[in-house]
């Protein structure tokens, strides 16, 4: 009979964890709910804006680019991005072919200072073809940047853009490595990766991107591939659309006009 | 007595867990995981992010000269803020914007390989150069001279040059000083202060004068046709002119 007598000691160690697992499994479950119901108008966070009526899209062509860098200017001012050359959401290449078909590529100042004339630095070369070719993140449909992310930082939204958390980034460059096109950098200061976000600001705003803003010779087209108008449209229905480094997969939203074979 | 132990272990187990999982649900950020493996809250940050290029539409509220202006010219198309840079400030509070000068001409018109077939460049060193002034001077050497910019010639917002037309025929003059100071008949601007005469006729042109477009069969007073409320009404600044000179500066078409 003694052994079904349960100790004093052993009594209250098991109402005392009882009662701290308890409240524990109680207050967890409170805040859970609370929590949940503060979201309970999830898209409404987004204002006025509807991610669910886009699909955004972004086509280059390099047949128009006259090498100015203005795209380049404009993306650092409108985000915050530092002057210093090496730190870019967008650039700009020049490639040179020549008659060998040996390809070049340079991108003096990432093209924010414009090119000087092709003969000044390929003076010894004979040059067959020269054009330009501006670069930003490819807002893959497969990011092979998202896919490594230890942290959950970087994601794609409902519209098709790959955007960076920059409080929960946790600098570890994983991202930067896994992008086949260089698209993203470390912001130097706030030391998180930062890239192209196709101005997320403005085109949720109805505005366009301010590289295609500023852009003079019309080489950059921003527009809707739900519902695609003007002359995004025209491009679609009428222009040979490639993309960068196709065999990867990652499916890029990015689409060039007028490339060659040897541009990646 | 092992089934107490197996119990006690359970016990702690689902404790241990059941403290583990709040743990995870306080650490978490509320937003996480509502849209996908990530902070939704961070897209609306993305999107109240400040804008800085306000686009061309704004522009026209105030600057509507400039506008029309704009909307005629070769430029047309070119936003106001690929040369002027990012507006939005100034749209929200008037500060000044940089003038854009030789610099960003350059940028775009200055002669490569690389830029497309048919995208206008011009080679500063060869500008000119090929319009002589009394068989010793180009035009580029005066110029340099006088420290011309592109700006000098070319107005920005229409990049047509758009001097005035002389209007009136030169009949062999060449001297345009004689007769246009900065004072006196018809002046030029203050800035043509110090530009020689010779480069006068770079910019402006003679404006063509309308030929008759019929025989004249015997007529030769004009203004018994042409008046002012006539059909094909002489201009304004011919108002007083008799019938007798017309046919001095209006040939007959074919008769030369």
């Amino acid at each position: 009979l003694s052994k079904d007598k349960v100790s004093r000691r052993r009594f209250v160690k098991f109402i005392a964890v009882g009662a701290l697992v308890g409240a524990a499994g109680i207050s967890g479950v409170s805040v859970f709910i609370k929590r949940r119901q503060s979201w309970a108008g999830q898209k409404s966070i987004l204002g006025s804006y509807d991610w669910d009526e886009h699909y955004w899209g972004f086509i280059v062509d390099t047949k128009l680019c006259i090498g100015c860098g203005r795209c380049v200017v404009a993306c650092k001012v409108e985000n915050n991005v530092p002057m210093e050359p090496e730190f870019n959401r967008t650039w700009v290449e020049r490639y040179v072919v020549d008659r060998k078909g040996e390809i070049y590529v340079d991108s003096p100042n990432a093209g924010m200072n414009g090119f000087e004339d092709v003969t000044e630095k390929y003076g010894d070369i004979d040059i067959r073809q020269s054009f330009f070719v501006p670069k930003l993140c490819n807002q893959c449909t497969n990011p092979p940047c998202v896919q490594v992310c230890p942290v959950g930082a970087t994601y794609v939204t409902k519209d098709g853009v790959v955007l960076i958390d920059r409080e929960r980034c946790i600098g570890c460059r994983y991202c930067i490595q896994a992008c086949p096109y260089g698209a993203r950098y470390l912001l130097p200061e706030e030391h998180v990766a930062d890239k192209c976000t196709w101005c997320y600001h403005r085109i949720t705003k109805g505005l366009k991107p301010a590289c295609v803003e500023v852009c003079p010779v019309g080489a950059r087209i921003f527009g809707d591939l739900r519902n695609p108008d003007g002359r995004f449209r025209e491009y679609l229905r009428t222009e040979r659309l490639s993309v960068l480094k196709p065999d990867l997969g990652t499916k890029p939203k990015v689409y060039y006009t007028g490339l060659i074979e040897g541009v990646r | 007595m092992a089934l107490s132990y197996y119990v006690r272990f359970v016990f702690l187990l689902s404790a241990l867990m059941i403290v583990l999982y709040i743990l995870s649900i306080l650490s978490t950020p509320i937003s996480f995981g509502k849209f996908g493996f990530y902070r939704g809250d961070n897209v609306r940050e993305w999107i109240e992010r400040p804008v800085q290029y306000a686009g061309a539409n704004r522009c026209v509220d105030c600057h509507y000269q400039e506008y029309s202006r704009w909307n005629v010219s070769e430029h047309f198309g070119i936003s106001c803020e690929t040369c002027h840079g990012a507006l939005n400030e100034h749209v929200k509070n008037g500060s000044s914007i940089p003038v854009p000068s030789d610099e960003l001409c350059r940028l775009c018109h200055s002669p490569s390989l690389s830029r497309p077939r048919g995208f206008p460049q011009i080679n500063p060193n060869e500008h000119w150069s090929n319009i002589t002034i009394k068989g010793v001077y180009t035009l580029r050497d005066i110029g340099r001279r006088f420290n011309y910019t592109c700006l000098t010639c070319h107005d920005p917002m229409d990049v047509r040059l758009t001097a005035p037309l002389i209007p009136h025929p030169l009949e062999g003059r060449s001297d345009c000083r004689s007769c246009h100071g900065l004072e006196g008949t018809e002046p030029f601007p203050n800035d043509h202060a110090l530009r020689p005469n010779d480069v006068c006729f770079a910019c402006h042109k003679v404006s063509k004068i309308p030929q008759v477009p019929h025989t004249l069969e015997g007529m030769v007073k004009c203004l018994l046709c042409h008046r002012r409320s006539s059909i094909v009404p002489f201009p304004e600044d011919h108002i007083g002119r008799t019938a007798d000179t017309c046919l001095q500066c209006h040939k007959v078409r074919g008769l030369e």
